[in-house]
């Protein structure tokens, strides 16, 4: 028993205060281990999850960039695609919740003003990569209060396009570059029988039919607004009177097919591309690439983007681009903004407008592809390219929407015929003045 | 010609009209999703196509046959197909067993207020979908419900149920209670009574409230927009307006999608039909 006994103590007191000091740091160990363990996992297991969802038009970014840039941060994307005219609803309904609708979403250069004054948006300005803040025109567009609120991806202005066999076949040798020019060159087409009615123009109820409306008034170098805000287009001398006399004549004249109070841009495009039409008044160079590919179009080969024609000498026009926005409630802003500033380097935009036809919203990726010949009516838009500018100075105001639906109403009853273009300028003022005060 | 001949011909036109009216949209697209992208933008309009061809039924199926397609399109129209039958399916299925209880409920249990809770509940069918659409988001997100199954079934109940319960208590309504009576009698307990006896006689109704809950749901397009973000829940309604870009409007594409996504409610009505008249005709004969 003494054996068993004095075995158990055969330890030293020395031994005995190591073991029970080595117990007492092997259960602190375990203590303490265990929450940093568990931490260290969560952390690890954040890291590998950093994840954006992105929410885009269409087709969204092709996989092989999404792809390079997983490689390159270690973020993951979950792009979400949605068709273009139901991409507001669903960013709207998720941003008035007080949630974000993604963490990269789809900015619209008509929604600034209305997403910037809700304050939905981060400010870009201190994240944005210097060079994309200085090589992207359209930036302006995008600004609201001051802030920039998105980063323009996808270059989209407005241009003449025009069906280059035709215009040889009614003895032209040049697209058109100033009005007059436009007018005889339609008026010859018409008068030889290439088309019967040789200008493509939306006059239904729609923003297409807006839009058209503000480019004609920019051929005639008007602007919509003055520099207090005032309608600008009251006046029978002013531009956009007179781009609504040039509508009414156009189609009192056969110039335009009086069915286009129904069309929107797909019918104009689709007319286009039958060779229905010699002209679309106001298109992008967006779709180039679609009127030249044989198994779309019965046209192909014949279609070049041309630069706006005007009465001053100088052409202008302005931007419809598309950008990138990061909502305020966004819980991933850093790799939303990493994303940004990876598609905004003039490589992507170059690597991307191959891939996908999407235009580069940068002058120097622009130059590039232009050089390299790949890019269709190269010289046409890098010439339109210096004469994009905002529709709006400061951002599109918040109360463009309605005035938008109202300029387009009036546009469209001047068309048929149930408005005098007084009565339609009358309108579209009284609109705006209605709007601006409601907000 | 006799008075009687007139009429004859008088009903023949106004039924190859309506005939016309109603079945002309399903050809066109039939017609266009088979026609190549040049016949389509062709000018005159192609009434018939100048040559058939499968390219847009090919880049939607091909990919389950091994056809090589970079763009992906076939495993995004297949899960979008899954997705609105899953849906739809699911939305059916509970909307028509929470009816056919809750109808009974009403009709044949006496509990206080069960007029005005069904009353209630019926009343929800005048609410404007989307003047709750941002507050049922916002709840939604909270729960964790967004791009679920769960959810969205869940938003489809509640948008059904009414129109189904409705429906369901006029069948109850047109039983007679005497075949429950002797059931009762026979020893039968409540439960036993409503599935085995009351149900199969009610089934014309059951079915009629299915088929209008599947119609209903399959062809959902704004509560799916919504809530249903990215493949994992998106369904056809979603889907087929993307092959719309901003520049392109594919309408092969759409049009053979389109024509695809016809097929199960169109085989619902054809086979089930009789089904839905002698379930909305229940209790008209009382």
């Amino acid at each position: 028993m003494s054996g068993s006994g004095s075995g158990k103590n055969d330890k030293t007191p020395n031994m005995e205060l190591e073991m029970r000091f080595s117990d007492h740091f092997r259960a602190r160990r375990c203590v303490l281990g265990l929450p940093l363990a568990l931490s260290a996992a969560l952390v690890a297991a954040m890291a590998q999850a950093e994840e954006i969802t992105v929410l885009l038009p269409g087709g969204g970014y092709p996989a092989s960039v999404i792809e390079e840039f997983t490689a390159e941060t270690g973020i993951e994307v979950d792009q979400q695609t949605l068709a273009w005219d139901q991409l507001h609803t669903r960013i709207i309904t998720a941003l008035v919740a007080g949630t974000a609708p993604a963490d990269v979403i789809e900015l619209d250069w008509s929604w600034v003003g209305q997403f910037g004054a809700a304050g939905w948006l981060e400010p870009l300005d201190d994240v944005l990569d210097p060079s994309a803040l200085e090589q992207v025109s359209v930036l302006p567009i995008f600004q609201a209060g001051g802030k920039t609120l998105g980063a323009p991806y996808n270059n989209d202005f407005k241009m003449m396009v025009v069906n280059t066999a035709h215009l040889e076949k009614a003895g032209i040798t040049a697209p058109p570059t100033t009005v007059d020019e436009l007018l005889a060159a339609g008026r010859a087409v018409k008068e030889a029988g290439i088309t019967e009615h040789p200008f493509g123009l939306p006059l239904s109820v729609g923003e297409a039919t807006s839009t058209a409306w503000y480019l004609i008034t920019m051929m005639y170098g008007g602007d919509l607004f003055d520099a207090d805000g005032n309608p600008a287009f009251t006046d029978p001398e002013s531009g956009g009177y007179k781009a609504l006399e040039f509508i009414r004549t156009a189609v009192e004249e056969g110039l335009i097919d009086p069915a286009s109070t129904a069309y929107g841009n797909p019918e104009v495009r689709e007319a286009f591309k039958a060779g229905d039409i010699s002209f679309i008044l106001s298109d992008g160079p967006g779709p180039l690439s679609t009127y030249n590919d044989p198994e779309k179009s019965a046209i192909a080969g014949q279609s070049a983007a041309s630069v706006v024609p005007n009465v001053s000498g100088e052409t202008r026009t302005y931007g419809l681009p598309e950008a990138l926005a990061v909502p305020s409630a966004s819980g991933s802003k850093d790799a939303a903004v990493k994303f940004i500033n990876f598609v905004m380097s003039k490589e992507m935009q170059e690597n991307v407008y191959t891939l996908d036809g999407t235009l580069p919203t940068r002058k120097d990726a622009l130059a590039d592809l232009n050089a390299a010949g790949t890019l269709e009516s190269g010289d046409a838009i890098v010439a339109q390219v210096g004469a994009v500018g905002p529709l709006f100075d400061g951002g599109t105001p918040p109360w463009y929407p309605p005035f938008s639906n109202a300029a387009a109403a009036a546009v469209n009853a001047v068309a048929i015929g149930q408005m005098s273009v007084d009565e339609a300028v009358a309108s579209i003022a009284r609109a705006a003045e209605d709007a601006r005060a409601e907000y | 010609m006799t008075a009687l001949h007139l009429r004859r011909a008088g009903m023949a036109l106004a039924a190859i009209l309506l005939l016309i009216w109603s079945l002309g949209p399903v050809y066109w697209a039939l017609a266009t999703s088979l026609m190549k992208p040049t016949d389509i933008a062709a000018s005159p309009v192609n009434l018939v196509p100048p040559s058939i061809t499968f390219e847009h039924y090919a880049k939607l199926v091909g990919g389950l046959f091994g056809q090589p397609d970079e763009t992906g399109i076939w495993r995004d129209f297949l899960r979008a197909l899954g997705n609105s039958l899953v849906l739809a399916g699911g939305a059916t299925i509970a909307t028509t067993a929470i009816a056919a209880i809750a109808a009974y409920a009403a009709v044949r249990l006496e509990f206080p207020g069960r007029n005005l809770v069904f009353y209630m509940i019926v009343a929800t069918l005048a609410v404007p979908g989307y003047t709750v659409l941002i507050p049922l988001y916002r709840m939604m997100v909270g729960l964790g419900w967004v791009d679920t199954y769960g959810g969205i079934i869940l938003i489809y109940i509640s948008a059904y149920l009414p129109l189904s319960m409705w429906l369901m208590r006029s069948v109850y309504e047109s039983l007679p209670l005497s075949i429950e009576e002797a059931a009762f009698l026979d020893g039968a307990g409540r439960l036993y009574t409503m599935v085995r006896i009351v149900m199969p006689l009610a089934l014309p109704g059951l079915i009629a409230a299915a088929i209008l809950t599947f119609l209903g749901a399959w062809g959902q397009f704004a509560v799916p927009l919504v809530f249903a973000p990215t493949a994992a829940t998106k369904p056809l309604t979603v889907l087929i307006p993307e092959f719309a870009t901003k520049n392109y409007v594919d309408y092969g594409l759409i049009n053979a999608a389109g024509v695809f996504a016809m097929i199960p409610p169109a085989l619902v009505v054809i086979f089930l039909n009789r089904f839905l008249l002698s379930g909305l005709m229940a209790g008209t004969g009382k």
